[in-house]
């Protein structure tokens, strides 16, 4: 039960989630183990056996681009693989998930095993000066994992919704929808919400999902800004990054993808990571009552070392068919860990957070902080853990203490 | 605490040929089966090649209309559906992806 008496949830008027795409926990954030115990991070001597059973270690030799180039799969089937290392529930019923088969999947893309080790690098903190620097200074979840162990639009559907309505792929038109989005919810209770896509050219991946509430609903990264700098932030807002190369639509030039989903060069990302984070920061009206969660949607099927836990079933059941295993889904096991950083300037220094969250929690801890009291959602969203809870410090840290950064 | 200085992307990694990805694909999907239950013009352009490279440019007008009627159905239009289409741009604004591709 979040604490309503502490100084930093009484000042909090604002909660805002950037979700970025497709990179695994250990890939992005796993080296800085080696800086502080406590981040459940590489030790170095993980392995996966390769097509030939030779092992294949991680590496701290990712590059920003140009690696990961098949995109490495990460639907269904080829997750049920990287998880259970290629047993199946024929083979064992009692499986477990060891991480062992993110080489052998990466392998089935081009057949290639010197490639398909790839799948194992991971960044030196140096390579990712916004993400890691975040996550030193402000809250790192240790245990935040994809709502799926799927692709993208059914994990992101669990941002939103707290639930993919059974769907564990990237059709994602929702025929039964029975629970509302976190945006519908809040409109109806009087609060003001956002979800603000890239630009015309990059759009929203739930445009048409939540079309029907335009314009109330959605605005571009350029409004976000605005907002900021007018320090008019709705309550609650959900930022989205630009998912592809183009023409910037009003002519002003070239804008590159900096969502980090391979093989988007990840500096982009850092870049606007950055971006969202000053936003908020080097607004005096802004940061002392603002939340900032940079998260992402799944790992992009990408090594990660930490078996997803089972969790608490959403009542729906994707049968084989969808699947594409001999198995039915029940919902009942989180996706692979991804990387997660809460920030604001009530939290401490190099906090790390054990428990498990999943996407649920977004909608969940959304609900709870703004609207309180909410029966119409989903198993899942019910019972994932919220994120505030960590807002804790009695005094606001100093602005010297806050990092804030420059693109260059 | 001085500025944290943050490296930029060179400007080779800007790459409007990249191959079409996943979201893209499905953001197509969307657009496709909004006008397949609006049974109006294309609202959309999409050509896919069989390796998944393609070219596409989707739109969806300012038209809440359409999301409210794909809002009770379920599925996307299968792949065989969608590759080799295309139709023509729509003029105007509203959202829009766009990606090009050449082999």
């Amino acid at each position: 039960m979040l604490d309503r008496t502490l100084p930093g949830i009484q000042n909090l008027k604002h909660v805002v989630v950037l979700m970025m795409e497709n990179r695994s926990f250990d890939h992005m954030l796993g080296a800085l183990h080696a800086q502080n115990q406590a981040i459940d991070g590489l030790v170095g001597n993980e392995t996966n056996p390769d097509s030939t059973g030779v092992p294949a270690s991680v590496s701290p030799t990712a590059e920003y681009q140009s690696q990961l180039d098949p995109d490495p799969d990460h639907h269904f089937p080829a997750v049920d693989l990287q998880i259970f290392g290629g047993v199946t529930t024929a083979q064992n019923p009692n499986r477990q998930a060891n991480m062992q088969g993110f080489v052998k999947s990466y392998f089935n893309q081009q057949f290639n095993v010197a490639h398909s080790h790839l799948i194992m690098n991971y960044f030196t903190p140096d390579q990712l000066p916004v993400l890691t620097g975040l996550a030193n200074e402000f809250a790192v979840f240790n245990r935040w994992f994809a709502s799926i162990p799927g692709p993208t639009l059914c994990n992101r559907a669990f941002a939103h919704y707290g639930t993919s309505f059974g769907q564990v792929s990237m059709d994602v038109f929702y025929w039964n929808k029975q629970y509302p989005s976190v945006y519908e919810r809040l409109l109806a209770a009087g609060h003001t919400t956002k979800l603000f896509y890239y630009d015309a050219a990059s759009s929203s991946l739930e445009v048409v999902n939540l079309l029907q509430n335009q314009p109330a609903l959605f605005g571009t990264f350029q409004d976000f800004l605005h907002a900021c700098s007018q320090s008019q932030l709705p309550d609650y807002c959900f930022i989205e990054p630009n998912y592809t190369d183009h023409d910037a639509p009003d002519g002003s030039g070239e804008l590159i993808a900096c969502d980090q989903h391979p093989d988007h060069d990840v500096r982009a990302g850092e870049q606007f990571i950055a971006s969202v984070y000053n936003a908020i920061r080097t607004n005096p009206n802004l940061w002392p009552n603002t939340a900032l969660l940079v998260v992402y949607d799944e790992h992009g099927g990408i090594f990660d070392h930490v078996p997803p836990p089972a969790c608490t079933p959403d009542g729906f059941v994707a049968q084989p068919s969808a699947t594409g295993t001999p198995d039915a889904f029940h919902f009942d096991r989180l996706g692979v860990r991804v990387p997660a950083i809460l920030i604001s300037p009530w939290v401490a220094k190099g906090t790390v957070i054990n428990d498990v969250h999943e996407h649920a929690s977004i909608p969940g801890t959304v609900t709870d902080y703004f609207i309180g009291q909410y029966d119409n959602r989903s198993p899942r969203e019910a019972a994932a853990s919220t994120f505030l809870d960590y807002i804790t410090l009695p005094a606001m840290r100093a602005d010297e203490d806050c990092p804030t950064f420059t693109n260059e | 605490m001085e500025p944290i200085r943050v490296p930029r992307p060179p400007a080779e990694a800007f790459n409007k040929k990249r191959r079409v990805s996943d979201l893209i694909r499905a953001q197509v999907n969307h657009f496709k089966h909004v006008e397949a239950a609006r049974g109006t013009a294309a609202h959309h352009s999409a050509t896919w090649n069989h390796d998944g490279r393609g070219c596409c440019e989707v739109y969806c007008g300012d038209d809440g209309d359409a999301a409210r009627e794909v809002h009770s159905e379920r599925g996307s239009w299968p792949e065989s559906r969608i590759e080799k289409e295309s139709h023509s741009i729509p003029p105007g604004g509203g959202n829009s992806a766009c990606c090009e591709c050449r082999e």
